[in-house]
């Protein structure tokens, strides 16, 4: 499960933030750091998480912690996956 | 004084100096002074009064500098038509500028016959042999050359000019991409021609390159300085300027002692003519303008020159010159910017913000520029626009507590983002600070800064390119869409076009912009399904 909300992630930011172009990029690669996550990009990421996996997140969830690698926020997404039981909604 | 007078002292003392070296033939300064002497017998034959214009439209050559000299003589304005302009351009202009007359090289006539000539033309004056039939034409009139070499060669009597007289008119591309005319006087090339020649130390004898097309300010320099002083204008045409090698081959094989051209040609010649390993023993100076010198260039080519004096001089085509300052050495490593200097030519400048009061040293304002080089005005639409003066510039400078001025950008290329101002200039200052990026600009759409990159080395990534701009720009600076590509569109003056790179992006033209293709193709499919 983790696995392919990592890989979804990973894929919406490399096409939407980095022209396809996946080179050196991966889930540890730090989002602030690397100038691809501000606060504009944040909210089209939160806009697609929750479409995506038909979530909610509450702002406390939005926070430069979470947001951090794609592994934060595939984390993050499990956890609400689990606790609003909207699992199954990926595909 | 009017730049016509500057040759015939010259015919008179070294008669068999060469004055235009090539690229097909070679006229001495005895030979200029006539044939110039015949095209203005002959335009004035057929109709050419004080402050008539004179189309000019021939590539670069000894015979076109004839031209554009018995223009003068004849009492005209030269307009110096693009070579490579496509028809319907030179149509815009023909008609804007209400050219009665055009002087014409044989070669080029195609285009005029594609575009149906019509409108104001009424008299071609051709500066070679042609198989074209005078008919052909009617009614125009078609003057061949033979009839300019049948005219006397002996001086004629002199226009009786006033120094404010319109000289020659540069059209560039306005920005609604209507060209418009920039009109400039006597007095402008004058004082912009006294000082740069003097600034380079210009000697008699010298070997000066003509690199910019006539139709760019630059070539101003490289005709009428060099006449000025008893030089040789060398002539680098237009089949040699795309390849860095071949301008270097000419370098060596004219030694030619002062450039002046777009920093894109000097790089050109470090990156594809061996400018490193080869040098350039001939050269003594070289004045660049046009364009944002990147550093990582222009401490290489200063470094493969060591020998060599470098100029950066500044001002819009509407002002010529009229700012310039002396590169003391290769800039340090941490160099992101060298000045544009300070105010030349007898000009006289000032910083003022968006309500003209003037700004305190280290403050970014416009810059403002009146004297000797502003322009007379603008020919658009048919009409004269007086210039506005202090002029001003378009241009967002500020000035160092050392009195040197430095350049922040285009103020057009300020743009909003999400409400911050972000400066292009300054963004593409950071990119090319990457060891990997050879050329990069950027531009906003929709509340978005792109980025268009050429990376020098395959394996940058557009991470890397974000990276990089995260270390050195706020955040809200950094492009949202980097893109690589192979190589950006440039305009007739060898400068990147940012226009049709924009254009090009947005209509996602991958003829002008070859995207590097780095994408795995499985995983594009994998995209695709989900």
């Amino acid at each position: 499960m983790e696995a392919r909300v990592k890989a979804d992630v990973l894929q919406f930011i490399v096409s939407s933030w980095l022209s396809g172009d996946e080179r050196g990029f991966d889930e540890q690669t730090d989002l602030q750091q690397a100038g691809i996550l501000d606060s504009f990009s944040m909210l089209s990421l939160v806009a697609f998480l929750e479409d995506t996996f038909r979530i909610r997140l509450d702002p406390a969830d939005v926070n430069a912690e979470t947001f951090r690698t794609v592994d934060s926020v595939a984390r993050l997404v499990v956890q609400r996956l689990g606790t609003s039981g909207a699992g199954g909604a990926i595909d | 004084m009017g730049l016509e007078r500057y040759v015939t002292p010259w015919a008179e003392r070294e008669p068999t100096r060469i004055a235009v070296d090539g690229p097909d033939e070679a006229l001495t300064y005895a030979e200029l002074d006539r044939l110039a002497n015949r095209f203005a017998r002959v335009l004035r034959s057929i109709g050419v009064c004080p402050g008539d214009r004179v189309g000019i439209h021939a590539h670069r050559s000894a015979r076109t500098v004839a031209a554009m000299l018995g223009t003068l003589r004849a009492g005209g304005v030269y307009v110096p038509l693009d070579p490579g302009s496509p028809p319907a351009r030179l149509g815009l202009i023909v008609k804007d500028c209400g050219l009665a007359y055009v002087v014409i090289s044989p070669p080029l006539f195609g285009h005029w016959h594609a575009a149906g000539v019509s409108g104001p033309i009424e008299h071609f004056v051709l500066t070679g042999p042609s198989e074209i039939r005078v008919a052909d034409l009617a009614p125009i009139h078609v003057h061949p050359w033979s009839e300019v070499q049948a005219a006397a060669g002996a001086p004629l009597e002199s226009p009786g000019r006033l120094p404010d007289d319109l000289a020659y008119v540069l059209y560039t591309s306005g920005s609604t991409g209507i060209p418009k005319g920039v009109m400039l006087s006597h007095r402008n090339a004058v004082a912009f021609v006294d000082w740069a020649a003097d600034a380079i130390g210009l000697r008699e004898g010298d070997r000066v390159a003509s690199v910019a097309p006539f139709h760019f300010d630059l070539s101003v320099f490289d005709v009428w300085a060099t006449l000025s002083r008893g030089a040789t204008m060398v002539v680098v045409d237009e089949a040699t300027v795309v390849s860095g090698r071949r301008m270097l081959d000419r370098i060596h094989a004219k030694s030619i002692q002062v450039w002046y051209s777009v920093p894109s040609a000097l790089i050109l010649m470090l990156e594809t003519g061996g400018l490193a390993e080869r040098g350039a023993p001939s050269l003594r100076s070289i004045f660049f303008a046009g364009e944002i010198f990147p550093m990582k260039h222009l401490r290489k080519v200063m470094a493969a020159l060591p020998h060599v004096c470098f100029f950066n001089l500044f001002g819009p085509t509407e002002t010529n010159v009229c700012l310039a300052y002396e590169v003391p050495g290769p800039p340090a490593p941490d160099a992101v910017a060298i000045p544009i200097g300070r105010a030349s030519c007898g000009d006289v400048i000032s910083i003022v913000d968006s309500e003209g009061k003037e700004v305190p040293d280290g403050q970014v304002g416009e810059l403002l520029v009146d004297g000797p080089t502003v322009m007379l005005g603008y020919w658009e639409g048919g009409r004269r626009t007086p210039a506005r003066h202090p002029y001003p510039t378009g241009d967002m400078v500020s000035r160092r507590p050392d009195g040197e001025i430095l350049y922040h950008g285009r103020r057009d290329h300020m743009v909003k983002i999400h409400g911050f101002r972000v400066e292009l200039g300054e963004v593409e200052s950071a990119l090319h600070t990457h060891p990997a990026i050879h050329e990069a600009i950027a531009f906003a759409v929709d509340q978005q800064l792109v980025a268009v990159a050429v990376p020098s080395d395959p394996a940058l990534s557009v991470l890397e390119v974000k990276r990089h701009c995260a270390d050195r720009l706020p955040r809200y600076m950094i492009p949202s869409d980097v893109r690589l590509v192979e190589g950006l569109p440039r305009t007739s003056n060898g400068k990147v076009d940012r226009v049709r790179t924009r254009e090009a992006m947005l209509a996602g033209d991958g003829s002008i912009l070859k995207p590097l293709r780095r994408v795995e193709p499985r995983k594009e499919t994998e995209w695709k399904r989900a």
